[in-house]
């Protein structure tokens, strides 16, 4: 997927966890939401090559959420702090029913 | 107890845990970094008024932060939906390889118990009673 000039972020396909979550996606209709998502937060993290998988994420207490993680070497506190970034992106860009299916990991 | 006694807790056996232990020390860490913010959460927001039941607690917490529609409760009950899902990772996929990222769970522990009681006494009244109105109807909507 291109997101932006010189970046790229590649969602996984062959993991049984990202082909359950994209089933989830699916089935919930989710899937534009979804790309909005990888947009925004490959975007945010500078990197030329984010690597991104997906996971469905059940809590057993009956909320279910979309697990978008972002491999791009960051750790600590300074995965933290991109986080936050992306959120505040997501909050401008979505409404908060949306955004809240989704739990964005940077790692 | 207060919940900072297991952050400190987890920090005493990420200090020096004999060579046998290693893993186990670090799970348990991870879990109790999680409960440490948990129960920070839980008992500042019932002073706000919310109560909880005992089988869907969990949720309540995070997914009642998430509901306000104040941007920096949302982010704190993000950072708990995340350390829970390090918490599930630490106790239950005991197959899977550990590597947990310390640093950042202290930093996702330290963030919301700054914020949660800062970010809350900072709303208006307006908002305030707006947000507890959504927080607490999406506790309700976990009844069981």
């Amino acid at each position: 997927m291109e997101t932006s000039a010189g970046s790229s972020a590649a969602v996984a396909n062959g993991s049984a966890a990202t082909q359950e979550a994209r089933a989830y996606v699916e089935q919930e209709g989710l899937g534009e939401a979804l790309q909005t998502v990888i947009a925004l937060a490959t975007r945010a993290t500078d990197c030329q090559d984010v690597g991104v998988s997906l996971m469905r994420y059940d809590d057993r207490q009956g909320a279910t959420l979309v697990k978008v993680a972002l491999r791009c070497g960051l750790r600590g506190r300074a995965a933290v702090a991109k986080e936050d970034e992306i959120l505040d992106r997501m909050w401008k860009a979505m409404e908060p029913e949306s955004l809240n299916r989704f739990l964005v990991v940077v790692e | 107890m207060r919940g900072n006694e297991f952050f400190e807790i987890a920090k005493h056996l990420l200090g020096n845990p004999p060579a046998r232990w290693q893993e186990a020390a670090e799970r348990t860490a991870a879990s109790r970094i999680y409960y440490a913010a948990f129960i920070y959460s839980r008992d500042l927001m019932e002073t706000w008024g919310c109560s909880f039941t005992e089988n869907a607690v969990h949720t309540q917490v995070a997914e009642g932060l998430k509901a306000s529609r104040e941007l920096e409760l949302v982010r704190i009950g993000k950072k708990i939906s995340e350390l829970h899902d390090e918490r599930k990772r630490a106790d239950y996929q005991t197959k899977a390889p550990e590597g947990f990222d310390f640093a950042r769970l202290e930093a996702l522990y330290e963030d919301v118990v700054r914020e949660l009681q800062n970010r809350w006494a900072h709303l208006g009244e307006h908002a305030r009673q707006a947000a507890m109105r959504e927080i607490r109807a999406r506790i309700a909507s976990y009844q069981s």
